[in-house]
């Protein structure tokens, strides 16, 4: 019994000893070497990488990294070929001749150049019968007529054109029509331009032919017919685009990427119930349709000028593993560890909330140097400024306390800014009193004095708003003029809108004694938007305008607050585009549901604007119109312009440069910065630069 | 058997009742009453998804409570384990040499290191990682990626050393004045007197006898330990359930209160229970 | 040898030294508590006791390492830790100090609602909440409390003397348990005392006298827990050790010191006031303090 006693009193003992084994297993324990991967210390996790919503920060920029776009922004911000390899517009117009002969006599003429003007390049010309088809280069809207104008009057057939359009199955219900039809003799020719629409072309006497076909079409009203006679009309066009895609490209499990996948992330992304919003954007696609793995041919029901602005906006998803009928969960899952197409992949995300990037070998730019890119969270200031004199951090994410420290410790690192592309603003709703009244506009901008509000933190820096376009745009014209600060001018405009100061309380009145007072809906998840919403406030108080701040979050401000347009005022925040077309944001037909016109903007001068913006190719011209829409929306004050904002980046000095590799050529190097189109453009070629140590700097180099 | 375990666990669901009900509204009182707060306990709003603050990753309750638990769960091995370890060896062997002043010399090096504010010595721990080991010194600055997880004992050690030392202190004298006060009864004398030997007399007489009264400190200290963890947790960065607790009150997170502190009582009452059925059946039939 | 007349003084002398002979033991905890009580109060406090601007870092912090002049260091605006330290010590103790006279007199107060009762189980209601009560810890209660209504020190001190209260409650009602079953209680039982009487006469001395013991070892445990509220920031923007620790944390690698040194001086005051206490504690139960105390 005394060897159980001793054993129990000794126990404890145990216990010491295995604390002793601890400590100095722990002791021993060394961190992971990570020296040749380049370290980005991150602040917070990074989220779902989803290239279809809007992002910001450390997620958006992974997710770049890992997805390509369709077109690229080179260092003048033209619009460049990427996974689109080439793409040519075409116009087809199909030409009715009077008889076979004139149609035999126009092709000649055709062929000899006799009918074409200078800029028209003939690309193909058939002939069937009496009728002539032509494929001209290019998609100028005067083509068909300047041509059609170029025939000799008696070789074109006398046809007047009518057009049938249907909600569907256009085919089924004309020949049903045409096989008890009297009149249809009048038919000379018969075209289906798609499912719902006919072109018929008719001659003689067709108002007999006409009263048969509204008799036929009234009695089926489900199909909610529509009869138009177009006109003395022999011709008509239809215009296409031929995109090539590159056939490098693959996706990061080594799957091609094929026209298959561009039509697929098409369709998911502009049907009907997305909720991605891109419908708007392609209204211009009739039909897309393959020709072959990497070609694809689009049938375009208009050609506005900044076609291909809109498919650079478009991202790409892989259709071998989004296809299918898959569930909402797999489409999260996804998003979580992604397979994209971009010069990196996903070696793994880390338990601590940050990824493991690793180059794509089959890029087809050529896989990047830098073969490993580690976001890493660390938890605190300390722990970075351990692995900084390590040598183990490369970028960081600073927050105040690193900043205040890289302030009392100049010479170690070096600050980057990114590009301002993030404007805040707030939207006046213009159908609610007061701010329905300019004035009154102009006055809350003049009260405010943004200096006071602006302010840099340490993961952004913000900047006066100066357009609504991209920063740098070849096609901008005049900056924006925004009312200045001008207290007394504010005042006067107040007065003069009917809003006198009482005195007594310190608000201003309407001449019914109504108080001018109106609701601030913000993001109560923006720290940001919530600290300039209180400088606001006092500064608009200063002259006697009351507001309340209403914190709200993000999913309700949609639902309740900008699809409703049920609010006074709402701070809001949006990446400016590179492209230039924004009828959705400002024409007047944007106002309601689906369109993005939150502030109910209705002028004539602004939608003219917007609307020759569409389709204006000339550059010169376009710059006079961007500068006349930043004029005008500068004085109309549909939003407060607070800033235009950017991220901050922390880098160890001189610890990265830019190498682009070059295919069969020596890699070009650079020196660290963001260029004119941004961040994303560089940041793949990102190589941490070798630490040499003293003992490599004497050492003979190695021979070949 | 049965009864009394059924009796017992009655008792422990009044008593886990009235908890719940005074937690609820200590946090009604503290926040709304007091702090002037608009969001009510009973306020729907307030039951809203995890905060991005209380998990490095997006997360369901379930995962939360399973991440915070095993940690406190590990730490609280180590500490209570450990109390009750040192407190009732050391304590019984103080009580054998009482003479000797054993109690006060085995507790000492216990009681000063409580007299060392548990959140400092952990800060402690934390600069000595910086300074000397040159590496990341908070629990939650490490993350293992791969291998043994030799790092995550070390930080519930860590965490545990402090709360175990306060414990330990307490458990050892008590223990000892238990088996002193059953040692100062006459009965002892008259066995002395009788002739019976020193070890005898205690290991077959005093220390049966004060088995009941040391087994009813069984669960005395864990209430001690747990709230120890509330600020060792938070001061080392150590994500359990003392931490969240603290993040919860700082965020004004409700739920996050009520769970985490529930969590507490629900642990000391189950052990509760079970020291008083092990001490019933201990009890000498009358 | 004739018997000599001692003279008035020298009786007097005698007699005092017999007095302070037989008060030894208080004297020898008394001034302890004394030379460190008065160095804690006495200190400093012209400095500005606001954390918030003392450990804030100027663009040029001018700290200082340990040394011969500055024991603890200085802070990044120069202020000498040592100082800055001793006076959060002595509001830590004054805290204490206070929250341990309230919270026993809360937990008497409890229990005098009680005491009065003649009946065997008086005591029954507060040991059945206690028993539900120490289910959850206090420090949550604490944390819950002194978080929710805003982090403010009175806030934590009302905390501290309620959950004090609320712990000693049932000790002090065992304490009177205890002296009712006493032979001096039997007998003026036997006598034909009456209840108040015996409460009055014979326990509540008893009671009291431990309650001095009790006063002395809470101490230095409310310390502890206030420094522990300081440090998660629950007492408000004031001077405490905790707090100091805590924002010596942001500056761990550039200056160490602002953490561990407060550290050291707590640890020392904390340790002194535990040893005193525990031999306060003894004195008063075994009944080493004269009949007038």
């Amino acid at each position: 019994m005394l060897w159980l006693r001793a054993l129990f009193f000794a126990s404890p003992l145990a216990m010491v000893l295995g604390a002793v084994w601890l400590f100095d297993r722990v002791t021993e324990l060394q961190l992971s070497d990570d020296s040749e991967a380049l370290i980005y210390a991150i602040e917070e996790p990074i989220g779902y990488l989803n290239p279809l919503v809007p992002q910001t920060g450390i997620t958006r920029e992974v997710t770049d990294l890992l997805f390509e776009p369709l077109l690229v922004r080179d260092d003048d911000l033209n619009l460049r070929p990427n996974l689109i390899d080439s793409w040519t517009s075409r116009t087809l117009i199909t030409i009715r001749c009077a008889s076979e002969e004139a149609a035999g006599e126009a092709e000649s003429k055709l062929r000899s150049g006799e009918y074409l003007d200078e800029d028209m390049v003939v690309l193909d010309v058939t002939r069937e019968e009496n009728v002539l088809m032509i494929v001209l280069d290019g998609f100028d809207s005067t083509l068909e007529t300047r041509l059609v104008g170029n025939f000799d009057p008696e070789n074109l057939g006398d046809y007047r054109l009518i057009r049938l359009k249907v909600t569907n199955s256009v085919r089924n219900s004309l020949e049903a029509f045409l096989s008890a039809s009297v009149e249809k003799s009048q038919i000379a020719m018969l075209e289906y331009e798609d499912d719902r629409t006919a072109n018929m072309f008719v001659r003689g006497d067709i108002d007999l032919f006409l009263r048969e076909l509204n008799l036929y079409y009234e009695s089926n009203a489900s199909l909610d017919p529509r009869i138009e006679e177009v006109g003395e009309i022999s011709h008509t066009s239809y215009r296409e685009m031929l995109m090539t895609l590159r056939s490098d490209v693959n996706w990061h499990d080594g799957t091609r990427f094929t026209v298959d996948d561009l039509i697929f992330s098409y369709n998911e992304l502009t049907r009907p119930n997305s909720p991605f919003g891109f419908a708007g954007s392609f209204w211009f696609v009739e039909e897309l349709k393959k020709v072959d793995p990497y070609r694809l041919r689009i049938a375009c029901g208009d050609t506005p000028a900044t076609m291909m602005e809109s498919w650079e906006k478009l991202p790409v998803i892989p259709k071998h593993l989004m296809s299918g009928g898959i569930e909402n969960a797999d489409w999260i899952e996804f998003f979580r560890k992604p397979i994209g197409n971009g010069p990196y992949r996903i070696e793994r995300r880390r338990r601590d909330g940050g990824i493991e990037l690793a180059a794509n070998e089959m890029y087809f730019r050529g896989p990047p140097l830098q073969s490993e890119v580690i976001y890493r969270q660390i938890g605190s200031l300390e722990s970075v400024l351990l692995a900084l004199r390590a040598d183990r951090i490369d970028a960081i994410v600073p927050d105040m306390r690193f900043t205040d420290w890289s302030e009392r410790n100049p010479g170690v690192m070096r600050e980057l800014r990114c590009l301002p592309r993030y404007q805040h603003f707030v939207a006046w709703n213009l159908d609610r009193p007061p701010l329905d009244q300019r004035g009154v506009r102009i006055a809350m901008a003049q009260a405010v004095d943004l200096d006071v509000v602006r302010r840099d933190t340490a993961t952004g820096f913000q900047t006066p708003t100066t357009s609504l376009f991209f920063p740098g745009m070849p096609y901008v014209g005049d900056p924006m003029q925004l009312p200045t600060h001008d207290p007394r001018s504010a005042d006067r405009d107040l007065e003069e809108s009917g809003f006198a100061m009482d005195e007594t309380k310190g608000v201003r009145v309407s001449e019914d004694g109504v108080p001018l007072k109106f609701t601030l809906t913000i993001n109560e998840e923006s720290e940001e938007h919530l600290r300039m919403a209180e400088a606001l406030t006092e500064q608009w108080a200063s002259i006697g305008v009351t507001v309340v701040v209403e914190p709200m979050s993000w999913s309700r401000i949609l639902t309740e607050k900008l699809v409703t347009r049920d609010f006074d005022a709402v701070m809001l925040e949006w990446e400016i585009p590179f492209e230039r077309d924004r009828l959705a944001t400002w024409h007047s037909t944007s106002i309601g549901a689906g369109g993005g016109n939150f502030c109910g903007l209705r002028n004539q001068v602004v939608d003219e604007t917007l609307e020759q913006l569409r389709y204006e190719e000339d550059l010169d011209a376009v710059k006079v119109l961007t500068g006349r829409l930043n004029g005008g929306i500068g004085g109309l004050q549909p939003c407060f312009f607070v800033c235009d904002s950017g991220r901050v980046l922390s880098l160890r000095r001189d610890g990265i440069e830019v190498v682009r590799p070059v295919k069969n050529g020596e890699p070009v190097v650079q020196p660290i910065g963001v260029g004119k189109a941004g961040l994303q453009n560089v940041r793949p070629w990102w190589v941490r630069k070798r630490i040499v140590q003293p003992s490599e700097e004497n050492s003979p180099p190695d021979q070949p | 058997m049965t009864r009394i375990c059924f009796r017992y666990l009655a008792l422990a669901l009044v008593r886990w009742s009235g908890v719940l009900i005074s937690l609820v509204l200590l946090v009604e009182f503290s926040f709304c009453v007091v702090g002037g707060s608009n969001r009510h306990v009973w306020g729907f709003d307030v039951y809203q998804s995890i905060p991005l603050e209380l998990s490095v990753q997006p997360i369901s309750w379930w995962e939360l409570i399973a991440e915070r638990s095993g940690a406190t769960l590990l730490a609280l091995a180590i500490a209570y384990g450990g109390a009750l370890l040192f407190g009732y060896a050391w304590g019984i062997l103080a009580g054998r040499f009482r003479r000797f002043r054993a109690a006060s010399i085995f507790s000492l090096p216990f009681s000063l290191f409580s007299c060392v504010p548990g959140f400092w010595f952990v800060v402690l721990v934390a600069i000595h990682s910086y300074v000397v080991w040159k590496r990341p010194g908070f629990a939650n600055e490490l993350v293992v990626e791969s291998g043994p997880n030799l790092l995550a004992w070390w930080n519930a050690a860590v965490v545990a050393l402090p709360a175990m030392a306060v414990a330990t202190a307490w458990q050892l004298r008590s223990v000892a004045g238990a088996i002193e006060n059953e040692a100062s009864r006459p009965f002892v004398k008259g066995l002395y007197l009788t002739g019976y030997s020193e070890d005898a007399i205690f290991y077959n007489n005093i220390l049966q006898r004060a088995l009941p009264g040391i087994v009813s400190l069984l669960d005395r200290t864990l209430p001690l330990v747990l709230g120890s963890f509330i600020f060792l947790e938070w001061a080392f960065h150590y994500d359990g359930v003392g931490s969240l607790l603290v993040e919860s009150v700082r965020l004004g997170f409700y739920p996050g209160i009520v769970v985490s502190g529930m969590w507490m009582a629900t642990l000391a009452t189950a052990v509760t229970m079970g020291r008083q059925v092990v001490a019933k059946l201990l009890q000498p039939v009358q | 040898m004739a018997n000599r007349r001692t003279s008035k003084l020298e009786k007097w002398a005698v007699h005092a030294l017999a007095r302070l002979w037989e008060i030894r033991n208080v004297l020898f905890l008394a001034v302890p508590y004394f030379f460190l009580l008065s160095w804690l109060f006495l200190g400093s406090s012209s400095i500005d006791s606001r954390p918030a601007e003392i450990f804030s870092v100027p663009e040029s912090p001018v700290w200082a390492e340990p040394d011969s002049i500055h024991w603890f260091g200085t802070t990044g605006s120069g202020v000498d830790l040592f100082q800055l330290t001793r006076l959060a010590m002595g509001t830590s103790v004054a805290v204490a100090v206070v929250c341990s006279f309230f919270g026993i007199s809360t937990a008497m107060l409890v229990v005098a609602l009680f005491a009065f009762d003649s009946s065997e189980h008086r005591f029954r209601p507060i040991f059945v909440f206690s028993r539900a009560g120490f289910l959850l810890p206090a420090m949550a209660v604490l944390v819950i409390f002194a978080g929710g209504s805003g982090g403010s020190l009175p806030f934590a001190m009302l905390g501290i003397i309620v959950v004090t209260g609320f712990y000693l409650a049932p000790m002090i009602a065992n304490w009177f348990e205890e002296g009712g079953k006493g032979p001096e209680v039997l007998a003026g039982f036997g006598l034909g005392l009456s209840w108040q009487d015996m409460l009055v006469g014979r326990v509540l001395p008893k009671v009291l006298r431990r309650l001095v013991g009790m006063f002395a070892q809470l101490v230095p445990v409310i310390i502890l827990l206030e420094m522990a509220l300081s440090f998660m920031g629950f007492t408000g923007d004031r001077l405490g050790v905790g707090a100091m620790i805590a924002y010596g944390q942001q500056s761990i690698i550039e200056a160490p010191w602002l953490a561990v040194c407060p550290g050291i001086l707590a640890s020392v005051v904390v340790a002194a006031l535990s040893l005193l206490g525990a031999m306060v504690s003894k004195v008063t139960r075994s009944g080493l303090l004269p009949r007038h105390f």
